[in-house]
């Protein structure tokens, strides 16, 4: 598949960006444990839970489950989770670019990986959401998204909500899926917001070398980088300049 | 290729009536099911369980919110909205940060 040209945008619509390892734990390090992955970088520790909502003919239940912890940087654009499962960083917004979101990422990795030592990761994943304002009158959601529904020309051509979800298989290992959704917040007076949610991940059977795994994520970012632009036009990018 | 209709953004003028649930299971959209919030999903497993065995709405809906809003175990999940069994959502948002996501078996 060839990949559409990258762009740089002044001002990307990009509300949290996440890249996530699924990993296989030992029985030893239990969520606790993983309380110890500390970064003096992140000041706020908050716990991850699972929850399960139970119910019956009347009655209902919930557990929890502990899985992890979550950090939150002092300054506030960065998080990390560590989990039972896996491990997670999200950048908020303002995204800056991926050396740096990358770099960072790598430097949490590598303390989970101290602590956690994980046996195997079995997937990894990028994800990016969006949000663009679009602004109003919006006469056509295909000026600004090449990905977007068609109604049947016998049925009122107004919408006033949307949600599309799209799992696209992009070879026998990389998985896209592209949420896109009318948010029905008003954000930007006079605009509409569309959010639009790609994620890219890909399952892995064998053990990787951390170096080849950063390789890889770099080439997942290529295909989100790609995703992205396939699904807006150029009427919306100049929205971003 | 032939062209298709332009479909344009219509904010709706005021919020839908309730529908009536229907006898039968409404399949749900899967949700994404990675990266932040996942959690949240498991809850939607067992609405999808629920709506399929019980038509006697309201009483349940209100006890199961009732339920959510006091049950510390849910507390990373700090909106809960509920509507008619058939339309339940379980809107959540951690930490304030992500654009809410939504599910549901049915929309208005």
């Amino acid at each position: 598949m060839e990949f559409l040209p990258e762009r740089h945008y002044a001002h990307a619509p990009i509300t949290e960006a996440v890249i996530d390892f699924g990993v296989q734990l030992s029985a030893d390090p239990t969520a606790e444990n993983l309380g110890e992955i500390r970064d003096e970088s992140y000041a706020q520790r908050d716990p991850v839970f699972m929850g399960h909502v139970q119910f019956g003919s009347g009655t209902t239940s919930a557990t929890q489950q502990a899985l992890g912890w979550r950090f939150r940087s002092a300054d506030g654009p960065y998080i990390y989770q560590v989990r039972t499962d896996g491990f997670a960083l999200s950048r908020l917004t303002p995204y800056e670019n991926w050396d740096n979101f990358s770099s960072e990422a790598r430097r949490i990795w590598d303390k989970y990986r101290a602590v956690a030592k994980p046996i195997t990761v079995q997937r990894i994943a990028l994800r990016y959401i969006n949000r663009i304002d679009i602004p109003l009158p919006l006469n056509d959601f295909g000026e600004y998204l090449q990905c977007s529904p068609s109604v049947s020309p016998h049925l009122p051509q107004g919408l006033s909500n949307y949600l599309m979800s799209l799992t696209i298989p992009l070879d026998e290992l990389v998985t896209v899926v592209v949420n896109e959704a009318i948010l029905n917040q008003v954000t930007k007076p006079n605009a509409v917001s569309i959010l639009l949610d790609i994620g890219v991940s890909q399952s892995l059977s064998l053990p990787f070398e951390e170096e080849a795994l950063w390789e890889r994520f770099g080439y997942l970012r290529k295909v989100k980088n790609h995703v992205f632009e396939a699904c807006i036009t150029d009427k919306t990018r100049e929205l971003f300049q | 290729m032939s062209k298709t209709n332009a479909v344009k953004y219509a904010p709706r003028a005021q919020e839908p009536q309730r529908t009536a649930y229907p006898s039968y299971l409404v399949p749900v959209p899967s949700a994404p099911a990675e990266g932040v919030g996942e959690e949240a999903l498991t809850v939607t497993r067992q609405l999808e369980e629920l709506s399929a065995r019980i038509n006697q709405t309201e009483t349940l809906t209100r006890a199961l919110l009732a339920r959510l809003e006091e049950d510390e175990a849910l507390a990373p999940y700090n909106h809960v909205q509920g509507r008619q069994i058939g339309m339940i959502k379980v809107r959540y948002k951690n930490l304030g940060r992500l654009p809410p996501r939504e599910v549901s078996y049915d929309d208005e």
